[in-house]
Parts: C-alpha cells; sequence; structure tokens
C-alpha cells in the first residue's frame, strides 16, 4: 500500500493509475484494504469557489460542507446529504462518484446541466455530470432562476434516498430510483408544456429502481411520480 | 512505500510519530498516541463514535488517512476534559443528565455537541439533532443526550 500526496495537478495528472484517487475519503476509505494505493488529492489546491456573474465554478475538492455554507440555494439539498462529520469531509468532485442511492450532489448538478473540468490521459476537456473520469478539477455550473428539491428519506436526517428530484423548472434529473442519477427527459417535455401531473407520471419512465435497505425497487416506482409533483410545485 | 514521520498538534501539544501508509487517524491517535477516547465503532464512517475535530471541524477520525493531514491540529475528548480532575460543562451535563447508558458512543456525541456549541453557543432542539445526525447511539438513549446537550449550552451561558 501507498498512500501518494501530490501538490500540484500536474503531479496528480502522473499519478493517474498508481491509485485509487482521494478526496474526502468517505465512500473510498471503508473499502481499504492493504493492497490499495491511494492518491490523495487533499494537498493539490483544488478547493474553492468561484463566482463570476451567476456562474459558480466550484473547485472539486470543495467539502460539501463549504458549498452548503456558501451557495445557498443548494443549502437544502446538502443538508439532506449524511451528516455534518462527513459533510465536512466529503467533496463536491467525490459527489460525482458516490454510488446510487447516494449523490444527491450530484443528481442537482445534472439538473443543473453542470460542466465538468477532468483531466486524464487525452488531456483536459469539459464533460458532463455522467462523463466525468479521471481526475475533476472543477465544476461550473449557472445559478438558476427557479430551483425545485426533493428527497425522501427513512428519517430526516442521515439517510440514503428513495428518491431524490432536482429541477431548475426545465431540465428534471432524479437520484435514488437508478444505478446512475438519470434525466426525466419524457417529464421534462410534459413541464415544457407546463403539465405538472403529466411530467410526474412520465417520470416513471426515467426510473430502474433497486431494492435496497432503504426502500423496494416497487415502493420507488409507486412513490416517484408524487414526489416529482411536489418538488416542481414548490420552488426553493 | 516507507512510513512517514507524521506531525500532527493534537490537543494543543506537538505530537510527532511514525505511520505506516494507509493508517487512519483514529489508528494514530488510539494506537500510537494511546489516546482511546475516540472509539472504533464501525470503521466506515457511519456511526459516528470515532468524531475528532480536525483543524477545528468535527470529522469521522476512522476516514482520514494522518498522512494527508500532516501538520494539522487534531482535538479529542481527552482535550476538553479539563486537567485539574474535574469534567467540561458538556461531559458534566451528559453525567447529571444520565446521557450515558453505555458509553460507548458518548465521547462521540460530546465532540460533536463540542463542535456544534463552538459554532452556535444558543443550538436549537433542531441544531443539536443535526449535529449529531453522524453518530449513533446503540442504546438509543437520543432523547437523554439531545436534552443534556442543551442543557450544556444553558450551563455555558449562563457561567
Amino acid at each position: 500500500m501507498k498512500v501518494h500526496l501530490p501538490e500540484t495537478v500536474d503531479e496528480a495528472v502522473g499519478l493517474l493509475g498508481a491509485g485509487v484517487l482521494l478526496a474526502g475519503g468517505t465512500s473510498v476509505m471503508p473499502h481499504v484494504d492493504p493492497t490499495t494505493s491511494l492518491v490523495s488529492l487533499r494537498r493539490v489546491g483544488l478547493s474553492g469557489i468561484e463566482r463570476d456573474g451567476d456562474t459558480l465554478t466550484i473547485g472539486a475538492a470543495t467539502t460539501l460542507a463549504r458549498v452548503g455554507r456558501e451557495v445557498a440555494f443548494l443549502h437544502d439539498a446538502i443538508e439532506s446529504i449524511a451528516s455534518p462529520t462527513i459533510r465536512n469531509l466529503a467533496t463536491i468532485g467525490g459527489n460525482l462518484f458516490a454510488r446510487q442511492p447516494h449523490g444527491d450532489l450530484a443528481v442537482c448538478l445534472l439538473a443543473l446541466d453542470a460542466r465538468v473540468s477532468i483531466i486524464d490521459a487525452d488531456g483536459a476537456r469539459e464533460v458532463g455530470v455522467l462523463e466525468a473520469e479521471g481526475l475533476v478539477t472543477a465544476i461550473r455550473f449557472d445559478v438558476p432562476q427557479r430551483w425545485y428539491y426533493t428527497k425522501a428519506m427513512r428519517r430526516r436526517q442521515n439517510s440514503g434516498s428513495i428518491v431524490t428530484v432536482a429541477s431548475d423548472g426545465t431540465r428534471i434529473a432524479l437520484g435514488g430510483v437508478a444505478p446512475r442519477p438519470v434525466r426525466a427527459t419524457a417529464a421534462e417535455a410534459a413541464l415544457a408544456e407546463g403539465d405538472v401531473a403529466k411530467a410526474a407520471e412520465l417520470s416513471v419512465e426515467a426510473a430502474d429502481p433497486s431494492d435496497d435497505a432503504y426502500a423496494s425497487a416497487w415502493y420507488r416506482r409507486r412513490v416517484l411520480p408524487v414526489h416529482v409533483r411536489r418538488a416542481l410545485t414548490h420552488a426553493i | 512505500m516507507p512510513s512517514s514521520v507524521i506531525e500532527l498538534e493534537v490537543n494543543g501539544a506537538e505530537e510527532e510519530f511514525v505511520a505506516k501508509p494507509g493508517t487512519t487517524l483514529l489508528s494514530a491517535l488510539r494506537d500510537t498516541l494511546g489516546l482511546t477516547a475516540a472509539k472504533r465503532g464501525c470503521g466506515v464512517g457511519t456511526c459516528g463514535t470515532c468524531t475528532c475535530l480536525l483543524d477545528g471541524d468535527p470529522v469521522m477520525s476512522c476516514l482520514v488517512p494522518v498522512e494527508t493531514i500532516n501538520g494539522s491540529s487534531v482535538k479529542t475528548l481527552e482535550g476538553v476534559t479539563p486537567s485539574d480532575g474535574t469534567l467540561s460543562p458538556i461531559q458534566q451535563a451528559f453525567l447529571d443528565g444520565f446521557a450515558t447508558q453505555c458509553g460507548f458512543c458518548t465521547p462521540g456525541m460530546i465532540m460533536a455537541a463540542e463542535a456544534l456549541l463552538a459554532e452556535n453557543p444558543t443550538p436549537t432542539r433542531a441544531d443539536v439533532v443535526r449535529a449529531i445526525s453522524g453518530n449513533v447511539c446503540r442504546c438509543t438513549g437520543y432523547e437523554s443526550i439531545i436534552r443534556a446537550i442543551l442543557d450544556a449550552a444553558d450551563r455555558i451561558n449562563h457561567a
């Protein structure tokens, strides 16, 4: 086992493949064993939030706690993720790789059509939320005019998602109901016509839910339209 | 890769020690520094018994490889306890309010409460619930823990 501690992005890119990329560690550390090498991003300096008008660029290693404090419209979504002790470690970049039914911030970023800056063997480029791979350096999105978010949980704090719905009033992204966050495109088309009830009904077309400790696939499919309708009728 | 020399400020004192690659902050505290208040409950960041303050923020110390925080400041329950044999206000409120049952979650609960009261001296019940939402009490004594933390806030504010 090795723990690499690169201090620049270039050093980190040179170490891609030398170990598992480690940011906050909340998803990686539970699975580390003595044969796992790590490339820690803690000293690479990828943390920070820049504002340019309505556009936010957030460094990949910025903690969820800081995003929740400084990006007002995402506060409720951040508060719905795990606990303060986890949010002080977990990062926005890492959340893109959180396995469902976790990764609620990734669901929000999908609804925001966020651009993800990545670097891998093919060089640096921007990709969509679901295409992120290699080293994520930053995430950029526009603050939406309207914002809708709801997460159904087993309890009010610190639970994986049963159903997560995020929307800017145009795009609708879902969590908890598929192996990865998904856009509900049929529902978006109905929403564009102003038909929230039909959008709620059609959201099920995007779902491919699983059974887990939080809920059954049957239950998720059953309650998804309810939560989509509630989400879309209560702007944050 | 060889072991590394780690320097941490732990409970106000400079500590220097050698750690094998991948040693967690929790293991370094317990096995190297002999500070056993932080407990290893789940080892995967879901129970909160290992909660410590890292540069002032409460974190799960079982999730932090200690090499990655070289040079940081760490506070554990040992650093909260006064050296004259008395108890801190939160500890005393836990004792008086019967907020410990088996006691295994107590160090983590108190560190989460320390972080809360440092940031917000007059928390509501909802603030307390949020602050300890990463800490499991397997005896299910949450109500007395929540009351003790609110009581501690009162005691500190009226001291």
